[in-house]
């Protein structure tokens, strides 16, 4: 008799001990469904490029990924929401710089700073757009801010101390103009605003509006030129600071464990590449160019803007 | 352009998409009847599934969902005093007056045919004038939005069957509720108190489920409802009477149009377009002593307007890819993530789309009517089942609809607060529909306003230098005085006689 209930205790204790061991084995991951909350509300860019990897990763991976949404207070309440959760690699955040890089330095309850969370991976760019109305008599980048030297130009951007704001105060202090910003609730609002020709120059994150009847692109905020546009040049190449563009990112709460991290990454790596003309093609007509990069260079990058957006509001307050 | 329609029509009654539009109706008419859950975080919640759908079907869903939400949100208006939307409040004023009197066949009757006409008028609207409202439309720029809005206030003392004191005080407080949150020119928060939750400001549906659905139940409560119903079943009259239709048919109309042209302009379009019918209505009517106590025109108009303007909200987006509220947005999207570039050209781009889009719109309207109508019967006898049964259902409903917003129980919170806040209000005799106008209208409000002052530099004759801007401010200033006059007359009159003593 007691033979038994040593064996069956034996057994107990075995499994019990290896079931602490299950989570930690990085080659086993993942075995059920991962969460990935998204600060911004659904239909958006950030929606947009998690909804566009989710089917291929889901089949890297094996398991479902669902995409949960805690909006409000700019990004904040989402963030903050993950960064309480396990480190188990299940609960992950869709972060860009607007959520991610830009509340703790412009907010005070923004209660987060980078190393609350694990930095994963990146997804994509999207650029900032610098728009005039189509009949403005300013057909460069260079002629506008030669104007704008002189007479005081109005701008409308998506909101007060998002990338585009900086951007074009950053623009401002660098190339000696001093422009007014005019913020809307809204990228569309912004560029309608151009539109109806009630400011000089909008800025914001979308190229929609750019096109016959519509907005004159002069210039854009991002890393390369546009496919779109190619005739555009960047602010980098024409010598102004290159900031502005928005990078969309996952991340984790504080501790994964690099080989979960690495897994995850390689699932978005695999997924592209599988599928990479299609996906490509989808992203560059919602103007979001593709950059994977992996835990390590998306720290860096982060931080990169971090320094730039810190120095540029510290002059700018 | 009959090419257009017959090409539209030609997508939109393929068997796969006409099932699509009685689902999202269907879905939406649901979803407006549930106090709470609207229409936003139910198409937040489709989203994901439409996208294995291409972009017709799925824009045909969605948009199914959300108008036909605007005819749900009638229902409980009427029945029980809460709206399932900002532009439903004002259906309450009337609409559940008339429940309570035992007309509410009559009033679920005339709401859902009015948004069948207006709906479908609307719809016609859009495919003939999209195009040219939107560059009128492109015209408001802060100066413009910021008259509309100033003449608005103007109007919305209408809305006051009381004191106008009481009205002007209670409107000043829903501005300054408004202001919560976090200011959109500096960044700065605003009475925020390190409450993340009150970061995004007051919600208005927690707000405006607890003034008009909590405080109607202590209301009640409070009069040994225990014991009573809400109505005396009077089941021969469940469709509005001959006399009904011929008071309704001006408002219908005169709602369609306003709440057609307001509703192309981003914001509060379709609140603007139902607050103004009702003023609208009541100032041009020959009883205005009724409106408030059960006046058919103070439905009739409201949601006729507020189902026009459900329609013409589509016009920004579909001609400029803006959004003119939340729900748009969430469109917006759904039309992203299937690789439709919205913007300025996307009736040309995609003819497809918009055609088939606008066609099913019709369809939708149709099949909201052929639903709505045989269910007001049934609606009508939910009024029949005893207070003490149906109020803790009705609190039940409540309480799941804030909670299923954004799954924070602050917003519980917020709402039982306003509920005792509203009961308090009644007590006292100051209303909570003023209140809820200024309280949606007033971020707006000071949004342009300080655009426009940013964009002037500071000095306030930009308000008078536009056309359309000092055409608005000038209607508004003077509809403000002719209002205030009968009493400042009064006052004059008696001032002047005791001087001569």
């Amino acid at each position: 008799m007691k033979k038994v209930y040593v064996i069956f205790l034996v057994c107990l204790i075995t499994l019990i001990v290896s079931g602490f061991f299950l989570d930690v084995v990085a080659s086993d991951f993942p075995t059920r469904p991962i969460e990935i909350t998204s600060p911004n509300a659904p239909g958006g860019g950030m929606d947009f490029i998690n909804t566009l990897f989710k089917g291929g990763v889901e089949k890297i991976l094996k398991q479902p990924i669902i995409i949960t949404y805690k909006t409000g207070a700019a990004g904040m309440t989402g963030t903050l929401y993950v960064k309480g959760l396990k480190s188990d690699g299940y609960s992950l955040l869709a972060a860009s710089i607007s959520t991610f890089v830009l509340p703790p330095l412009t907010r005070k309850t923004a209660d987060y700073t980078f190393d609350d969370f694990t930095p994963i991976c990146n997804l994509s760019t999207t650029p900032l757009a610098l728009c005039v109305k189509e009949d403005s008599p300013y057909k460069t980048m260079r002629e506008f801010i030669q104007a704008a030297k002189t007479k005081k130009m109005q701008y409308a951007t998506h909101g007060a101390f998002t990338t585009a704001h900086i951007t074009v105060e950053a623009l401002g202090k660098v190339a000696g103009f001093q422009p007014l910003h005019i913020p809307h609730k809204g990228a569309a609002a912004a560029m309608t605003a151009a539109l109806g020709g009630h400011v000089d120059l909008a800025c914001a994150a979308t190229t929609s509006f750019v096109g016959p009847g519509k907005l004159r692109l002069l210039a854009v905020a991002s890393d390369k030129r546009l496919e779109s546009h190619p005739e555009v040049p960047t602010l980098k190449e024409l010598d102004y600071p290159n900031m502005g563009q928005v990078y969309y990112s996952i991340w984790g709460p504080k501790g994964i464990p690099e080989g979960i991290v690495s897994t995850i990454y390689e699932g978005y790596v695999k997924a592209f590449q599988q599928n990479r003309e299609e996906m490509t093609r989808i992203a560059n007509g919602q103007d979001h160019t593709i950059l994977l990069l992996n835990s390590k260079e998306l720290r860096k990058t982060f931080q990169e803007q971090h320094d730039f957006y810190k120095k540029f509001l510290a002059e700018y307050k | 352009m009959i090419d257009n329609i017959l090409n539209g029509f030609s997508i939109s009654l393929t068997s796969a998409n006409i099932l699509y539009c009685f689902l999202g109706v269907l879905v939406g008419t649901l979803v407006g009847i549930l106090p709470g859950l609207g229409p936003s975080a139910t198409i937040s919640l489709l989203l994901p599934v439409t996208f294995y759908l291409g972009p017709s079907p799925a824009i045909i869903v969605l948009s199914g969902v959300y108008y036909g939400a605007m005819y749900g949100g009638s229902t409980t208006s009427i029945l029980v005093n809460i709206p399932g939307e900002a532009a439903s409040v004002v259906t309450c004023l009337d609409g559940y007056q008339m429940a309570r009197q035992g007309r509410a066949g009559p009033a679920l009757g005339i709401a859902a045919f009015g948004s069948f006409i207006a709906g479908t008028l609307s719809v016609v609207g859009l495919m003939i004038a999209a195009p040219p409202i939107a560059k009128f439309a492109l015209r408001f720029g802060p100066p413009e939005y910021f008259s509309l809005i100033f003449m608005a206030f103007s109007m919305v003392i209408y809305l006051a069957s009381g004191s106008l004191l009481k009205a002007v005080m209670v409107m000043s407080a829903g501005v300054f509720l408004g202001t919560i949150g976090i200011d959109f020119v500096t960044g700065e928060e605003r009475f925020v108190y390190g409450n993340l939750t009150l970061s995004d400001g007051i919600g208005l549906v927690p707000v405006v489920m607890g003034l008009f659905g909590i405080a109607e139940v202590l209301e009640n409560l409070e009069k040994e409802a225990a014991k009573i119903t809400i109505v005396k079943p009077k089941m021969k009259n469940l469709l509005p009477t001959l006399s009904d239709w011929k008071a309704s048919i001006g408002p219908i109309f005169r709602g369609t149009f306003l709440g057609f042209f307001l509703g192309t302009l981003p914001g509060g379009g379709a609140i603007m377009g139902s607050f103004a019918s009702y003023a609208l209505e009541k100032k041009i009517s020959k009883k205005p002593e009724q409106f408030g106590k059960g006046a058919i025109e103070g439905v009739a108009g409201p949601e006729s307007a507020n189902n026009a303007a459900s329609t013409s909200n589509f016009i920004p987006l579909l001609t400029l890819g803006m959004p003119a509220n939340a729900v748009m947005a969430l469109l917006l999207g759904a039309l992203m993530i299937h690789g439709v570039r919205p913007g300025p050209s996307l009736i040309n781009d995609y003819p497809d789309i918009f055609w088939g889009v606008v066609t099913s719109m019709y369809l939708g309207n149709i099949m909201l009517v052929i639903l709505n109508v045989p269910m007001i019967g049934l609606w009508v006898r939910l009024l029949s089942i005893p207070y003490r049964i149906l109020f803790p259902l009705i609190i039940f409903f409540c309480v799941v609809g804030a909670y299923s917003l954004n799954n924070n129980i602050w917003e519980i919170i917020i709402m039982i607060i306003f509920g005792i806040i509203g009961y308090i209000m009644r007590k006292f005799k100051y209303e909570a529909a003023p209140f809820t106008f200024a309280f949606v209208l007033g971020p707006l409000l000071e949004e342009s306003l300080r655009q426009s002052l940013l964009m002037s530099e500071g000095t306030v004759g930009i308000f008078f230098t536009r056309p359309i801007s000092c055409t608005l401010m000038v209607i508004g200033i003077v509809l403000f005085f002719i209002q205030a006059s009968p009493q400042f007359k009064r006052k004059q009159l008696r001032g002047y006689i005791m001087s001569i003593f």
